[in-house]
């Protein structure tokens, strides 16, 4: 009997816990660049009745290894599977706020399901005295924020009203595992109903689908092209005048920011909208300072401003 | 995740050379890749097809006319952006992306490629050495964020990283990635 897309979707929706133990699986762009966005999900989790695992065992997802060819499907997944063997010592929910890491983490659950992989990797992980666990619900927070938007709603402070927000989900979210997501990869709407619901106006654009310009590593291999795919989705983006961008990715966010100064110096293209992770969004939302204790001002382009302009604060 | 496994002739394609095709199916079986019906769909709102003159159509075409060196030894393959936006609208199910990973990998097993990765060093060195990606802490934005202090992974975490770095040969490839940018 087959199984439709959106039963999947609804029937991941549904495992997503409202509350209580999960495993929050660190990023490493996050944990060493954005201190702001960390802030976030961290004050936002503890507010909205998480308890937060987390391990200093923990060890990078390798996804910008794995997608330039420094590491194979078994490389990766036996570091994976290290992780995965700590992690179910505590809880079998992960959430983690980051594509690429959403990406490993599905793949390398996808590849331990594959006979030939455990059984190389299972030897490895017995040698460091690990037993192979397998069993676990990946969620992106965007996917938690989502799940438990009517708590939100509950416990918000702040009106987003008169913001118009453009969303950006990221190549790594949307396609890399459409399965495993909770929306429609073409036609996502995580961020519009979160946006929507707290009262602002998603900014909608034709080039939603559009990669940041990241293509992963193609920021290192060809800036020049990077910069022209970034130039086809901002082009795009303004002309729905967003004030905000709300993004899932660390990456992306990166991204998001920096090609607005290149498109400044090489396009003479002119303009500055400040770029948010959706726990930056959500913790706003929930009432935390963006100021005192959220920092958003470290932002590259401060969202602060735009904030009080719609006293939002 | 291709639901065609069987190879149908109803895909016309005359006399495809199979050598190169055989030896990415080798690599990693990511499907049969023939049954590539060249509808364009993939090209249609390619990111990189509209900003350069990569087509992963054409990609496909070049393969099965066995056009090994043109596709290794070029720059086409380094400007698909890894977007899937081709994998999910392909009507054949065909892994476009893990296509190009495939052909990238053959590119730098010939010893070409080494060009294009020149500027991401920086993270398998990182990996290498600490187990995650870093760069340089904002030690005073973390304090006054009540964040700890350092991000790291644990010496024993470390440790059994890196055992499984060399059980699974990743750390020797890492290394010869690198030795090839210092000599």
């Amino acid at each position: 009997m087959k199984i439709t897309l959106e039963q999947l979707q609804k029937e991941k929706l549904e495992l997503i816990p409202e509350s209580g133990e999960i495993f929050l699986f660190k990023s490493c762009t996050i944990n060493s660049l954005y201190p702001s966005v960390e802030a976030s999900t961290r004050k936002c989790l503890k507010h909205l009745e998480f308890k937060i695992i987390e391990s200093n065992e923990q060890t990078c997802c390798t996804d910008p290894l794995y997608y330039s060819n420094l590491a194979t499907d078994l490389q990766m997944t036996a570091v994976m599977a290290r992780n995965f063997s700590i992690i179910g010592k505590y809880t079998k929910n992960i959430v983690t706020e980051c594509n690429g890491c959403f990406s490993t983490l599905v793949q390398a659950i996808e590849n331990l399901k594959n006979h030939e992989i455990r059984q190389k990797v299972e030897p490895i992980l017995a040698k460091i005295g690990y037993k192979l666990e397998n069993n676990f619900n990946i969620f992106h927070i965007a996917e938690l924020y989502y799940k438990i938007l009517p708590k939100i709603l509950a416990l918000r402070k702040i009106d987003l009203s008169g913001i118009r927000i453009a969303t950006h989900y990221g190549c790594n979210y949307l396609r890399a595992h459409p399965k495993y997501i909770i929306t429609d990869s073409q036609m996502p709407n995580i961020l519009e109903s979160i946006i929507q619901k707290c009262d602002g106006t998603p900014a909608y654009y034709t080039e939603n689908d559009c990669c940041c310009g990241a293509g992963i590593i193609q920021r290192n291999i060809d800036p020049d092209l990077s910069l022209e795919v970034s130039y086809q989705k901002m082009k795009s983006m303004v002309e729905s005048e967003p004030e905000l961008i709300v993004t899932i990715c660390p990456f992306c966010m990166s991204t998001l920011e920096n090609c607005q100064f290149h498109l400044q110096v090489e396009k003479d293209f002119e303009l500055s909208i400040p770029v948010l992770h959706v726990s930056e969004l959500i913790a706003v939302i929930l009432g935390f300072d963006p100021l005192t204790e959220l920092a958003l001002d470290s932002h590259s382009l401060n969202p602060l401003p735009i904030f009080k302009k719609f006293k939002v604060i | 995740m291709s639901d065609n496994k069987e190879f149908t002739d109803e895909v016309n394609r005359d006399q495809p050379n199979w050598k190169l095709y055989n030896e990415i199916l080798e690599k990693e079986d990511i499907g049969p890749f023939i049954n590539c019906m060249t509808c364009g769909k993939c090209v249609g709102d390619c990111i990189a097809a509209e900003n350069s003159d990569f087509n992963s159509r054409k990609i496909i075409q070049k393969i099965l006319d066995g056009d090994r060196e043109s596709l290794i030894n070029g720059n086409e393959i380094w400007k698909c952006f890894l977007c899937d936006l081709c994998t999910i609208k392909c009507p054949k199910n065909i892994q476009i992306k893990k296509l190009i990973l495939i052909l990238r990998k053959l590119a730098i097993s010939s010893g070409k490629g080494f060009n294009f990765l020149q500027y991401i060093s920086d993270f398998p060195k990182s990996f290498l050495k600490r187990g995650i990606i870093v760069g340089k802490l904002n030690a005073s934005l973390r304090e006054k964020l009540d964040l700890p202090k350092e991000y790291n992974i644990s010496d024993k975490a470390l440790k059994e990283l890196k055992l499984i770095l060399e059980k699974t040969g990743q750390k020797q490839s890492i290394q010869e990635f690198l030795n090839h940018f210092t000599g």
